[in-house]
């Protein structure tokens, strides 16, 4: 314990809240205040679609995104106690989910639209639960613990820019199951409604969260840790700026880092925890990160080779692959991350 | 602890060990396949349309056109594997995959004027003239310059027979793009005196 102390933050200002590590790397990496930096630069020097033509993007999806979709496994199976409290998702799951890849890929011109559709409506989703539970726990650890109403609201303005992506791209994401082939034909009466709904719904994603900022406030006497603002603007800014492609790239890049930064930190207060640990955290936050990105490359990129060597067609050896991979990692992510009384999760968003 | 705990608690981990030692054979397999095939491990990059590409390639178009539909068909979030198909189709001569094709490409990329025209064309082509029609509206819309698109316009109306529409039609065609043969036809035979 003497060691998990060794990380220890000092700054307690209100405005800036209880950090984890440093409020440098905790709003930079974890509040995605990184991505407000790097993006304008990218932008000025690269155009409008900057990462698409950017040489590197695959190493940056394989050290950022791979790495962190397989960072939910490896947290599952590190994390202390899950495998008594969660043994359907630790034990039968991977199985569950090989067989329904497997047979997804059997059946792959019926069922992989449908997988597509269900990953990639629930991409935005995920990364605006992301962005609220962030936002939350700071506002926990930080001694601003919010009313049910602003928590409401706080989930609310959280998941605007996700409503957003959906009336965007109807025919992208699961709306595309009721969508008739009409929509596509012409300029279909709706298609303007939505674009001054998205258009609306873009402005509030921004705005709003000041407004719950001030709110609460003023209605309970405290203000949220900034990082918490930070964290819920960022996400609308990632879908909001860039077009379609490249707001998918960018959020996929810097959901990634602010993924794997929260998942390091509470890996390592957990090993650090542990009565028979003789490691530093440095060893822990490179152990995590090694055995992850180890694991996303062989997800992402050697396992759809296999799928190929068993005669599957490349496309649906790749995409597939990558539906599944996304899907599991926000199931395991729905439940590796609560704060239940008892669970390692609270111990450290309580603790220093 | 009843026997039904305990095969619970023996089932648990082995179907874990199982889905592990499945799992890790899998990528020994795709290492494998990466090894023969490229002479590589794995790459970090997408490789599946220049996998689709060799296989164009080295089986043909009908071997590999199965693929190549499941591919388009799967991707619905880009455009890439669904203009592959397009242009293995063209180069195969197969139309109506051609026109299935552009149809998909229209609902993925719906602001694209020259997907929009080359769907038009197609439609005409199949005789599904009111679909034309609509989806030709659409394109002159996206691009008010566009000559073929006044002309396949000018096509839709006249298989409607609405010839003055086709006339006014062909004639903006013509004014857009003076060389425009397949209107300046129209206006010679069908249309004289319209």
């Amino acid at each position: 314990m003497a060691k998990a102390g060794s990380i220890r933050n000092t700054n307690n200002s209100p405005l800036i809240g209880r950090c984890f590590v440093h409020p440098l790397f905790d709003y930079l990496l974890i509040g995605g205040g990184l991505s407000l930096l790097v993006i304008p630069v990218a932008r000025a020097s690269m155009g409008d679609r900057a990462m698409m033509s950017f040489s590197m993007l695959p190493w940056f999806i394989l050290c950022s995104n791979s790495a962190h979709f397989a960072a939910s496994t490896v947290r599952l199976y590190a994390k202390p106690g899950t495998r008594s409290a969660l043994p359907f998702l630790t034990m039968a799951f991977p199985i569950v989910t090989i067989a329904i890849l497997t047979l997804c890929m059997l059946f792959a011109d019926l069922a992989g639209p449908y997988l597509q559709a269900i990953y990639l409506s629930w991409s935005p989703f995920h990364y605006a639960a992301q962005a609220y539970g962030i936002a939350v726990m700071y506002c926990y650890r930080s001694g601003c613990n919010l009313t049910p109403d602003n928590k409401r609201l706080l989930w609310w303005i959280a998941v605007i820019p996700f409503i957003r992506v959906l009336l965007q791209s109807t025919d992208k994401h699961f709306l595309w199951w009721f969508m008739p082939d009409a929509t596509a034909i012409a300029d279909a009466p709706w298609a303007l409604s939505f674009g001054l709904v998205a258009a609306g719904l873009g402005g509030l994603a921004i705005v709003l969260p000041w407004y719950l900022y001030v709110r609460v406030w003023k209605t309970q006497g405290k203000p949220m840790p900034l990082i918490s603002l930070l964290v819920v603007v960022t996400n609308g800014i990632w879908f909001i700026v860039f077009s379609h492609y490249d707001a998918y790239i960018w959020a996929t890049v810097f959901h990634g880092i602010q993924y794997l930064a929260i998942a390091t930190v509470f890996h390592i207060k957990d090993q650090m925890a542990r009565p028979e640990n003789k490691r530093g955290p440095l060893y822990h936050a490179f152990a995590f990160y090694a055995v992850s990105l180890l694991l996303g490359y062989g997800l992402f990129n050697c396992w759809p080779q296999a799928y190929m060597l068993f005669g599957f067609g490349p496309a649906e050896s790749v995409l597939l692959v990558i539906a599944v991979i996304n899907i599991h990692h926000f199931i395991v992510d729905a439940y590796i991350w609560k704060l239940k009384p008892g669970d390692s999760n609270r111990r450290v968003v309580a603790t220093t | 602890m009843s026997a039904y705990d305990s095969l619970k608690a023996r089932a648990g981990p082995f179907v874990f060990w199982l889905s592990v030692v499945i799992f890790l054979a899998s990528l020994c397999a795709g290492i494998f396949r990466s090894l023969v095939r490229y002479h590589a491990i794995p790459g970090v990059g997408v490789e599946y349309i220049s996998e689709l590409r060799t296989a164009f390639e080295n089986e043909g178009y009908q071997q590999t056109l199965p693929w190549m539909q499941a591919a388009a068909q799967i991707d619905i979030d880009n455009d890439t594997t669904a203009r592959e198909l397009l242009q293995a189709a063209r180069q195969a001569g197969d139309v109506a995959t051609a026109v299935s094709t552009l149809e998909k490409l229209v609902r993925l990329q719906p602001k694209d004027a020259e997907v929009r025209t080359e769907l038009v064309s197609g439609l005409l082509g199949q005789g599904r003239v009111i679909e034309a029609l609509a989806h030709g509206q659409v394109a002159l819309r996206l691009d008010p310059h566009s000559s073929v698109a006044y002309s396949n316009l000018g096509t839709a109306f006249l298989a409607l027979e609405q010839k003055d529409e086709a006339a006014v039609a062909y004639r903006e065609s013509l004014r857009l793009d003076p060389a425009n043969e397949n209107a300046r036809r129209a206006l010679e035979f069908p249309l004289r005196g319209y």
